[in-house]
């Protein structure tokens, strides 16, 4: 079952800053006891060596916590930080939710053909880590008269799709209204926007992984090492609270590319879809394609039973 | 001030001395403790990846370990409420070695969870104040509470007993009897706070169910007091501290009856998902019989049932549980079947299947395996030490006036039984 | 028989010349019966946006005076005759059923759009450089010399050219049922003559894309290859006043309609360290495959 997975150490280098980090924490919790963390963190950023971003990482507060010099300074430790490791430039957005806006989705299963290549475009975007082989959407592939998840299929690979006497169900995160794992959450790591997307800190998640026993859609995903994506494949537009690179061993979850959204534009698993199956809108829009489609077509939700009020309506036509 | 700086001077000195075979038991805990350090080492260092968790079964041997330890710490209540609420003088007599367990067990739960945690550097987060502290909504965040209050509380209820005996005082009770009241809840409230933190999930169904919490105690007060009648046979015999037969008699008696409890409440729990297995009993069914082809936990509970089965009916029988050694083997059997029907047997089923129906076998790597026997080590060494330090202050043999004087007067009560296995059994 | 043709006929018809865009008086009607309803939006700007000249930027500048004008232009363009005053007095007459939505929204109460124009896609357009001088052939038969890779399959077979789509009288354009030009821009308006439920999705988003994809529908590969991703950024929004659509056949192959299979991308894998054994499954049975199936003539 299990494979040698010991890579080549990363050296000293790598192990003085861990011991560092391990002073680090008793340094810091005196600091910030002494309520300096913050203050120390501004220091920091004066200097922008490695080991000072570092300390500022550490030091970092809460993203709701935090002033807006102090969120200008975390995300320019963030484009540093990739800078120095895969050498691109970043754009790292911190774009509030829109007014008078919640986000919902909807997705036409029988459009949906099992393509996948909205996953394909999901990897694309979201600079995922590929050893901790997150995707963020998983498609089912279950067989006619039935809709019961423990006998479908996420791994189904064919010549051509769809197959004969199956449809596809694509699950991906559903943006509860009444979200479980912003309730699990021990330490707010994890909270639900303006804009009614449920969103990470990766800055402040302990990565205990409750959050992912919580969610009934598997839809948290842990990142079980230090996230790697090949350079060139990195999507430089990013943002705080989305695709901006990850930090080790936390969690993450589909926003709806908020990077994306909060700019008007339209998530990419929707841009990628090549049979229409997706449609993405306002909510509190009247006029909006996916109040229409609530509206106007027979819609469900996943697991509605368990009272977490998804935003991901799923119909047909 | 001067009298607790002796008496930590006192302690430490009990602790850095003793016999060869204290030697060897503490240098191979020691030892235990470094190779799981290592292996730690390696876990921060290349991430969880070297365990066998994945995003399909998220928790694995870390969890499971502290939900069973969880169940240890809060059967010390087992020895407290005979004790002080029934003022049994046999069970006094040794009821701070059932605390003495309580706080090595919730130091491993805590050590269990730290490790289990991606990012421990940022434990700080967890703080209220400094970080930010998700209560009371978040069940994780009620567990911290509940296991810190608990540790805070089986330190200093023995800590003010053992201090004052050390100055020569006899401890009042007016002074502790509110603490002991408190400890009493506080016991029940951490395990069933532990298992509200897995039937809470709505997202598991295997865990939503309302009989957890109740199951939760009856198999903590099986597999604890167990712990505590192999580990007081074994102090009997290895310390001065004599223990009465009828402390062990007693304690028995509640491993039997909780033992019957979790087996009853079990059975519940497998006539609702087999009755008419719906969606719901796609866990049981994997645990108890394996599903598509995946089946990994199969042989496993049905050791842990064949153990507790064989274990109930030596108990239930009063001419066997009165016979020392098939007293000894039966708890020993449900203290391995309670680890594994709670341990392995409860959270990993709880992940497979996934909330999307997928099957995941999980299989916990030699990382955890070494990191989770250098916690139980470590566990075993603060009791070791802690019964170092509170057996001769029990005894009169150490105190602020006497010094430290060797053997003496111990307070013999009731016959030796028979000597019991050498050491608690460790996973 | 002959009254419920003329109804469905009706019905047709009032929807595709709603679509037309056309000012005439059951445009008002319609209009009329969703104010009726409550939550109408003036007509006026749908039929601005679905106006025949749509460009794939709209110009949002001042859209009260271009409404009227280009209103009065359609007017004055296609005046309706007198058979379609005869329908209008029909539809008058019924609850526009087909045209509203649940909240009581007809197709000209559709938030505005714009399309992205199919004539500069098309390989062959503008027809009528081949076809000027020739006279339609409307013989059903197999094509040797051009369009030979055309595979009719719209409608089971059932049309052929000239019966409901192209026009004969004018090559660069398509017609409909009622013999009106229709654009190569402008496929909806033909489609939607059948297709009126799923038209009626297109226009208020439920049906169809919007514009601004990693690629156009059909170019995505049938082959599981790479998406071109560098065009991420130029792309399209979700907001409900800008919406720039695509058109049927962007998506469709208007001879062959229906999406053609593609190759999945690849099945996700577990994180590195791990493998995952395959499962053992028993084929599902359903419960008509586990009994006899039931005697000839004798199931009801």
């Amino acid at each position: 079952m299990t494979e040698d997975v010991s890579t080549a150490s990363t050296g000293a280098a790598a192990i003085s800053r861990r011991s560092l980090l391990r002073k680090g924490s008793v340094l810091g919790a005196v600091a910030a006891f002494f309520g300096v963390g913050s203050a120390a963190a501004q220091e920091a950023v004066k200097d922008d060596s490695a080991l000072a971003d570092m300390w500022g990482d550490f030091f970092q507060q809460h993203y709701k916590k935090m002033s807006p010099e102090e969120v200008q300074a975390a995300i320019a430790r963030i484009e540093r930080k990739a800078k120095r490791e895969y050498g691109v430039e970043l754009t790292v957005g911190n774009e509030p939710p829109l007014e008078g806006v919640v986000f919902g989705y909807a997705l036409n299963i029988s459009k949906c053909k099992g393509v996948r290549r909205c996953v394909e475009a999901c990897m694309a975007e979201n600079n995922q880590s590929r050893d901790s082989q997150i995707q963020y959407i998983r498609v089912l592939e279950m067989d006619y008269g039935r809709m019961d998840l423990t006998l479908a299929d996420g791994y189904y690979s064919a010549e051509a799709v769809p197959r004969p006497g199956k449809f596809y169900l694509p699950i991906q995160c559903m943006q509860c209204e009444n979200p479980p794992c912003v309730k699990a959450c021990p330490v707010e790591a994890t909270w639900k926007e303006a804009d009614g997307i449920v969103v990470i800190d990766y800055n402040w998640c302990i990565g205990c992984r409750y959050c992912m026993t919580a969610c009934p859609y598997w839809a948290r995903h842990f990142n079980w090492n230090r996230p790697k994506v090949p350079a060139e494949e990195i999507n430089t537009d990013t943002h705080y609270l989305s695709t901006r690179p990850r930090a080790k061993r936390v969690m993450e979850q589909s926003t709806f590319c908020l990077q994306r959204t909060r700019k008007g534009r339209q998530p990419a698993c929707l841009e990628a879809c090549p049979t229409g199956a997706r449609i993405f809108g306002n909510l509190l829009d009247p006029n909006s394609d996916i109040r229409y489609v609530i509206e106007n077509k027979t819609v469900f939700r996943l697991k509605e039973d368990l009272g977490t009020e998804p935003k991901f309506w799923y119909y047909t036509d | 001030m001067m009298q607790l700086a002796r008496f930590f001077y006192d302690g430490a000195r009990q602790v850095f001395s003793g016999s060869w075979l204290y030697r060897v038991w503490m240098l191979g805990l020691g030892a235990v403790v470094l190779m799981g350090g290592l292996m730690y080492s390696q876990q921060l260092e290349q991430g969880m990846i070297v365990t066998g968790m994945s995003d399909q079964v998220s928790w694995g041997a870390y969890i499971a370990n502290f939900t069973y330890l969880v169940g240890v710490a809060a059967a010390a209540v087992m020895l407290v409420i005979p004790a002080y609420i029934f003022n049994r003088q046999d069970i006094k007599h040794i009821v701070l070695i059932g605390e003495g367990i309580a706080v090595a067990a919730v130091v491993m739960c805590m050590l269990f969870v730290t490790v289990d945690l991606g990012r421990p550097d940022r434990i700080w987060h967890l703080i209220p104040l400094l970080g930010r502290f998700h209560f009371p909504q978040s069940m994780l965040a009620w567990d911290v509470v509940v296991l810190s209050g608990y540790l805070l509380l089986n330190l200093t209820i023995p800590f003010y007993i053992l201090f004052s005996r050390y100055r020569g005082k006899e401890p009042d009770l007016r002074v502790y009897f509110p603490g002991v009241i408190i400890a009493i809840a506080w016991a029940i409230s951490i395990h069933t706070v532990t298992a509200f933190l897995f039937s809470s999930n709505v997202a598991r169904p295997f865990w939503h169910t309302a009989v957890l919490g109740p199951r939760f105690l009856a198999s903590a007060f099986t597999s604890g007091p167990a712990l505590i009648i192999l580990a007081l046979q074994l102090i009997d015999r290895v310390t001065e501290l004599k223990v009465s037969s009828t402390v062990i008699d007693l304690i028995a008696l509640i491993v039997t009856i909780s033992l019957q409890i979790n087996l009853f409440l079990l059975g519940v729990e497998l006539f609702t998902d087999f009755y008419f297995p719906t969606e719901h009993s796609a866990s049981a069914i994997y645990l108890y019989t394996g599903l598509h082809g995946f089946n990994a936990l199969v042989p496993w509970i049905w050791s842990a049932a064949a153990l507790n089965l064989v274990a109930v009916s030596i108990l239930t029988v009063h001419r066997w549980r009165g016979k020392r050694a098939l007293l000894n083997a039966a708890c020993l059997m449900a203290v391995v079947g309670v680890w594994i029907e709670k341990g392995m047997g409860l959270i990993i089923p709880g992940f497979v299947p996934t909330p999307i129906g997928e099957m995941f076998d999980y299989v916990p790597t030699q990382v955890e395996i070494g990191v989770s026997l250098a916690i139980w080590a470590i566990g075993l060494m603060i009791f070791t030490v802690l019964a170092r330090v509170a057996i001769p202050i029990e005894l009169g043999t150490l105190s602020y006036a006497g010094g430290d004087r060797t053997s003496g007067a111990a307070r013999r009560s009731g016959a030796r039984g028979t000597p019991g296995p050498h050491h608690p059994p460790m996973h | 028989m002959g009254r419920c043709s003329t109804l469905l006929l009706a019905l047709l018809l009032g929807v595709g010349l709603i679509g037309l865009g056309l000012a005439g008086p059951f445009a008002e009607s319609v209009r009329a019966q969703s104010a009726k309803a409550g939550k109408a939006r003036p007509g006026a700007k749908a039929i601005k946006a679905a106006r025949p000249d749509t460009k794939e930027e709209d110009d949002q500048d001042n859209p009260d005076d271009e409404e009227k004008e280009e209103g009065a232009a359609a007017g004055a363009q296609k005046a309706p005759t007198d058979s379609d005053s005869v329908l209008g007095t029909l539809m008058q007459r019924r609850e526009a059923v087909q045209g509203l939505t649940r909240r009581g929204q007809s197709i000209a109460n559709a938030p505005p759009f714009t399309v992205i124009e199919r004539e500069p896609q098309l390989e062959f357009y503008p027809c009528a450089d081949c076809h000027e001088d020739q006279t339609p052939n409307p013989k059903v038969r197999e094509l040797k010399d051009e369009h030979t890779s055309l595979d009719f399959q719209h409608g089971g077979g059932r049309f052929w050219c000239y019966d409901a789509c192209h026009n004969r009288k004018d090559m660069n354009r398509l017609v409909s049922l009622h013999g009106e030009p229709i654009s190569f821009n402008e496929p909806y308006k033909l489609c939607g003559q059948c297709h009126f439920q799923r038209q009626k999705d297109w226009f208020f988003g439920g049906h169809g894309k919007r514009a601004g994809s990693f690629l156009k529908p059909r170019e995505i590969p049938a082959e599981h290859s790479k998406i071109d991703f560098s065009k991420r950024n130029k792309i399209g929004t979700w907001r409900s006043d800008k919406r720039v659509l695509f058109v049927c056949t962007q998506c469709h192959d208007a001879h062959s309609p229906s999406i053609k299979p593609y190759q999945p991308s690849p099945p996700p894998e577990v994180r590195r360290g791990l493998t995952r054994h395959e499962e053992v499954r028993e084929k599902h049975v359903t419960v008509w495959q586990s009994m006899e199936p039931a005697p000839r003539g004798k199931a009801k």
